[in-house]
């Protein structure tokens, strides 16, 4: 059903249809300006950055290819590259600055109330699933996701060889695959 | 021996892809991960097991929802510059300019940019050549006004287009960018005219009589977005009518089907 979707909307995309981007947005956009705040922890940072990798998506769109993945990860995808771009541009010190949690964010009101729900529920499992990692594992994965630091400088942050880090990347997210899968989420 | 070192190799590559897909590798390992999984099925499969989680992984995030003006931001650059051309590119525009016309006797539209003094009455007769010439102006101009449209300091205004009548299910924005003089009139859910008529684009600002923007036809999806040159002043109206094709009418026939106004 949503690679149909995907198929559909991914064409009138790739045919230049302004609606399409607009159909695409009205989709995707909530989770886009999420991902890139949570990543920037700018607000008006992470409003260029949605702002340009929709643009960059728009302008290929004839790249889209839906077997090779849901037009969900091709945007987040395009949004987290571009937001890591970003603060890899910064430094180290900042970095460590912007990983404050963000607590006092408004929660999102969507105009689709089924979609919302579905919504929160897959992002009730896949906590779950971080959840249950062992701590070493689960930072690993969001300093690499979403922090943007690369295996050898978690490495050297957390003073462990780099072997381990990449060991515990792997362990990490083959828990949360078996985990994700036990529950049935689609991804 | 040899069989022992593809094994080590096998080994080590097999260990880096969680990181791979983490975006954690530098780039000499990530090249060397990358031929690596071209032969190897075994770490292809693992590569698309654990990609699984990964694509999980932004659904975590708190939901927070983004600023309405965000939207326009996308839409309007979107709209200034279409697919198929980037910054640099030379193909031209698929979304038309339509240059808003202007009386000598009351300017219509205040810009510094392309300033047009037309007699009111060939404005309508006019509207192809008008359209010609827009697009060929539009080709060098749609690269400043993209940066400026995302630089812009201050916040564009948008205005809400409704529908009544036979375009009820229409529905339409017009976003203002005073910074740079410019506004992207974007409809939707428009029915296609019928046959042998178009639709046609007024401003109407207030105390004098409307004056035609140019004549269109939305796409099979019901949408079409024009880029308006030059300051529209508050209070004027934007307004869609159904007119006789090619040209579009003197002035309109019928009550607007689609319109808003420019509230101050």
């Amino acid at each position: 059903m949503e690679l149909e979707a995907d198929l559909e909307l991914g064409e009138a995309l790739a045919a230049g249809h302004v609606r399409a981007l607009a159909e695409l947005y009205d989709r995707y956009g909530q989770l886009a300006y999420s991902v890139a705040l949570r990543v920037l922890g700018d607000p008006g940072r992470a409003e260029d950055v949605v702002q340009d990798a929709f643009l960059k998506l728009w302008h290929s769109a004839d790249r889209f290819d839906a077997r090779r993945g849901s037009l969900r990860s091709w945007v987040v995808t395009a949004v987290r590259n571009r937001s890591i771009d970003y603060l890899r541009g910064r430094s180290a010190h900042e970095r460590r600055e912007r990983e404050i949690p963000l607590d006092a964010q408004a929660r999102g009101e969507g105009s689709d109330p089924w979609s919302e729900v579905v919504t929160a529920m897959e992002r009730q499992v896949v906590r779950e699933a971080l959840t249950c990692l062992p701590p070493e594992q689960r930072q690993a994965v969001e300093l690499a996701y979403f922090a943007g630091y690369s295996h050898r400088e978690i490495a050297e942050m957390i003073c462990v060889p780099v072997s381990t880090v990449k060991g515990r990347m792997r362990l990490a997210l083959e828990k949360m695959h078996s985990y994700l899968q036990g529950r049935g989420l689609p991804l | 021996m040899r069989a022992d070192w593809d094994r080590l190799d096998h080994d080590r590559m097999e260990e880096a892809v969680a990181a791979y897909l983490l975006d954690a590798l530098d780039e000499e390992e990530r090249a060397q991960l990358g031929a690596h999984i071209e032969g190897c099925p075994s770490c292809r499969a693992l590569m698309w097991r654990l990609s699984r989680a990964v694509h999980g992984l932004p659904i975590s995030v708190d939901d927070v929802r983004p600023p309405e003006r965000l939207r326009e931001r996308i839409m309007a650059a979107a709209a200034v510059i279409p697919p198929g051309q980037d910054a640099v590119g030379q193909a031209a525009p698929r979304i038309i300019a339509l240059p808003v016309t202007t009386t000598p006797e009351s300017p219509m539209i205040e810009t510094n940019r392309v300033r047009r003094s037309r007699p009111r009455a060939l404005a309508h007769t006019a509207a192809a050549a008008v359209l010609s010439a827009g697009i060929a102006a539009l080709a060098g101009f749609v690269v400043y006004l993209n940066n400026q449209l995302q630089h812009a300091r201050q916040p564009p205004t948008v205005y809400a287009l409704r529908g009544t009548d036979g375009m009820a299910g229409a529905s339409g924005r017009v976003t203002v960018f005073k910074d740079q003089d410019v506004a992207v009139v974007s409809m939707n859910g428009l029915p296609q005219p019928a046959s042998s008529k178009v639709y046609q684009l007024w401003v109407i600002e207030p105390n004098k009589g409307p004056v035609s923007v140019g004549v269109f036809t939305p796409d099979r999806f019901g949408s079409y977005t024009v880029k308006l040159d030059g300051a529209l002043k508050a209070g004027a109206t934007i307004a869609v009518t159904q007119e006789d094709g090619p040209g579009g009418a003197k002035r309109p026939t019928q009550q607007p089907q689609l319109s808003g106004t420019l509230t101050s």
